[in-house]
């Protein structure tokens, strides 16, 4: 009997260390915030009241938010590739599965961010010929990176077209 | 195809005189009436003249310098004197030819030829001026050696900025780039077939649009900036602006009847100018329209009153198409259609409407006809009618954003309440109460204009209100798959579909459907690029 058809997770996971770095990246977006503010309520009287209520906000939120999301993420970015994918979800709220076939990928790249460079991590892109094709893998590590798109490279080249 | 150097057109210099003069002109004008001459009039002035003299000398020093080859392999182009550049294209490479003339090139018999290759933008090899017969003769050259290739004649209708270029043209008889080609090599080439041309029929449909009213008070209120920034607001502007606070002042003399008959006629004068201002513009756009189909299996659309445009769109980069209807449409049972191609885009500051424009809004039948020809898909306008439908939580989703959309702006309001002391609190939730059954009854038509199938080699995938979009894509135009499921989808059991493609938009939504049901479609329309990563079917003790 045929069950419900769904999505399978891909078959890898990222680096552990890429909890790490989405760690950095929620605390270098919450805390400037967090300082902003705590600054305003000393400094500013007449609007202390509202201030110290956006304070708090901002504490427990982006407190919940550093700690929650990257590990949520950690669960959900996940990759595989085949002889004719690549196959990577992404995401945390807002979840992401993607499929392209290696005969209409046109570029592989990586780039490393100063951040992810500090963890030993890179991100893979992998372009189609569509504007909304593009698969990304994040928080690899670097040395896998690099094989990954040098085999990725070489399967593509190996096949004709792009089908633009 | 001769296999030497060219030149640009020489006529593009009397172009660039013609559109000097044509820039210092209305300022001249103005002053001549009697506008001051003040810092701002003086730097606009400065600004404005100087940069036609810049503009006309580079393009001098262009034409001067531009050599053009198209030999037997390769299309090449140098330009620059400092700085040369030298592009070359191999024509089996050659994806679109598109031909553009805009008013002033059209006086001087010249027109812009853009040579694309597919894609990318670093590879479109732009001739400036090249003269018209000579252009049309190039288009059929390079498209017809392009046999394999070819494609998206793409966008023409260059951003033609300078009001000049529209005063100083009487519109010229349409010869110019649309001229009917003969296939080179055939003696005595068939007719082509005619899929569409131009019915005044289709005007009251482009009249029926929101644009309509919104036209002629944007003029408007540009018209008085405008005057304004020259300084003739003295003369104009406080006039209107004194009938206005002296009718106000009367307004008690006045009978509240007489009052409304007078913005009645208000209303009355902006929709009759506005229907003018739309009829012309409709008329520039589509003047001529022809859309045929060449002996290669190419499309070929020429169109256009002043500027005129000639699209091709090869038959092999064709992936679909994308019947539009906005709300006022539906009511009267009309549509529009664009054609879904590779390498074909909008640019930003098009004019006349988007180079992949196949049909304006017409009526609902005759855009259901073109569909058919172009697509060579005789049942889809049948099958395009039993969509299946997506389930009821899809309708909860939309019902419930129609409520939070109306709810967020009065709770603000009401937040505000102590701020806004002198409105009473029950206006806020009489406005509420108000735009709570239309902002419900759009949302209900979000959901009824959800649908998608499998129709023959084409997937159907049909989302949005208030504007109504089908697309129509063919299934090996797709080049991957996404899913996507918020939080929300997630606990409704929801995900949408995204066909990624090369062409038009880069991918086309299937929104709210069921997973399972949306995973099958998917595996449906590109059998094999999904399944590896399905779970379902082959579930152990499944």
């Amino acid at each position: 009997m045929e069950s419900e058809l769904r999505l399978r997770p891909p078959r890898h996971a990222v680096d552990p260390r890429a909890v790490r770095w989405w760690t950095a990246q929620a605390l270098a977006l919450v805390v400037p915030l967090v300082v902003a503010l705590t600054v305003g309520v000393a400094l500013l009287d007449g609007m202390r009241e509202l201030l110290v209520v956006a304070l708090a906000v901002a504490v427990v939120v982006g407190g919940a938010y550093v700690v929650v999301m990257p590990r949520w993420r950690y669960r959900v970015h996940r990759w595989e590739t085949t002889p004719e994918a690549v196959y990577a979800s992404s995401g945390w709220l807002l979840q992401e599965w993607r499929v392209a076939p290696l005969s209409r990928v046109q570029t592989v790249d990586t780039l490393r961010g100063p951040l992810q460079q500090l963890f030993g991590l890179a991100s893979v892109t992998i372009t189609t010929a569509s504007a909304k094709g593009e698969v990304a893998i994040d928080g690899l590590d670097h040395a896998l990176a690099q094989e990954l798109v040098q085999q990725l490279t070489a399967t593509t080249q190996a096949i004709p077209g792009d089908a633009t | 195809m001769s296999d030497e150097w060219r030149k640009l057109d020489v006529r593009v210099l009397a172009l660039h005189a013609a559109r000097l003069a044509g820039a210092v002109a209305p300022i001249a004008l103005v002053l001549l009436l009697g506008g001051d001459l003040n810092r701002t009039v003086v730097i606009s002035l400065v600004f404005i003249c100087g940069g036609a003299a810049l503009r006309a000398a580079t393009d001098a020093l262009a034409w001067a310098t531009t050599r053009y080859r198209v030999g037997d392999e390769l299309v090449e182009l140098r330009s620059g004197l400092l700085r040369r550049s030298a592009l070359s294209v191999p024509r089996d490479r050659v994806r679109t030819v598109n031909l553009t003339a805009k008013p002033l090139q059209r006086l001087f018999r010249i027109a812009t030829v853009e040579i694309g290759t597919g894609t990318h933008e670093q590879g479109r090899l732009r001739l400036d001026a090249v003269a018209t017969d000579e252009a049309a003769r190039l288009r059929q050259a390079l498209l017809a050696r392009a046999e394999v290739p070819a494609a998206p004649a793409a966008s023409l209708a260059a951003p033609a900025s300078l009001a000049a270029d529209t005063l100083e043209v009487s519109p010229a008889p349409l010869a110019g780039p649309a001229t009917p080609s003969v296939a080179p090599g055939s003696d005595a080439a068939p007719p082509e077939p005619v899929l569409a041309r131009l019915r005044w029929g289709w005007l009251p449909y482009h009249l029926l649009s929101p644009w309509t009213l919104a036209l002629p008070i944007a003029g408007l209120g540009a018209v008085l900036n405008a005057l304004n920034q020259l300084g003739v607001e003295a003369s104009v502007g406080r006039i209107a602006e004194h009938a206005a606070v002296d009718g106000i002042h009367r307004a008690d003399d006045v009978s509240w009847w007489l009052a409304i008959l007078l913005g009645l006629l208000a209303v009355v004068v902006l929709a009759v100018l506005g229907a003018v201002g739309a009829g012309l513009q409709f008329a520039e756009s589509w003047w001529g329209y022809r859309l045929t189909r060449e002996q290669s299996g190419n499309l070929h659309s020429r169109r256009g009153l002043l500027t005129t445009r000639s699209v091709s769109i090869e038959h092999r980069r064709l992936r679909g198409a994308t019947l539009t209807e906005p709300l006022l449409q539906r009511a009267i049972g009309g549509a529009g259609l664009n054609a879904i191609v590779s390498g074909l885009r909008r640019r930003p500051g098009e004019r006349g409407g988007r180079a992949d424009g196949l049909l304006p809004n017409v009526p609902r039948a005759e855009a259901d006809a073109v569909l058919a020809d172009v697509l060579e898909a005789p049942s889809l306008p049948g099958e395009l009618r039993e969509l299946r439908p997506h389930p009821r939580a899809a309708l909860r989703r939309r019902l419930l954003r129609a409520l939070i959309a109306v709810a967020l702006p009065v709770a603000a309001l009401l937040a505000m309440g102590p701020l806004l002391g002198w409105l009473p609190d029950w206006l806020w939730w009489a406005a509420a109460g108000v735009l709570v059954v239309p902002a419900l009854l759009l949302g209900r038509d979000a959901y009824r204009a959800l649908g998608h199938r499998i129709a023959g080699q084409y997937l159907v995938t049909r989302r949005g209100a208030p504007t109504r979009r089908t697309a129509v894509l063919r299934c090996d135009g797709v080049i991957g798959w996404t899913v996507k499921r918020s939080f929300f989808q997630r606990r409704a059991g929801l995900v949408t579909l995204t066909a990624t493609t090369a062409a038009g938009g880069g991918g086309y939504s299937v929104f709210d459907v069921a997973e399972a049901d949306g995973l099958a479609f998917a595996e449906e329309a590109v059998p094999g690029l999904l399944a590896p990563f399905l779970d379902g079917g082959d579930r152990p003790g499944g």
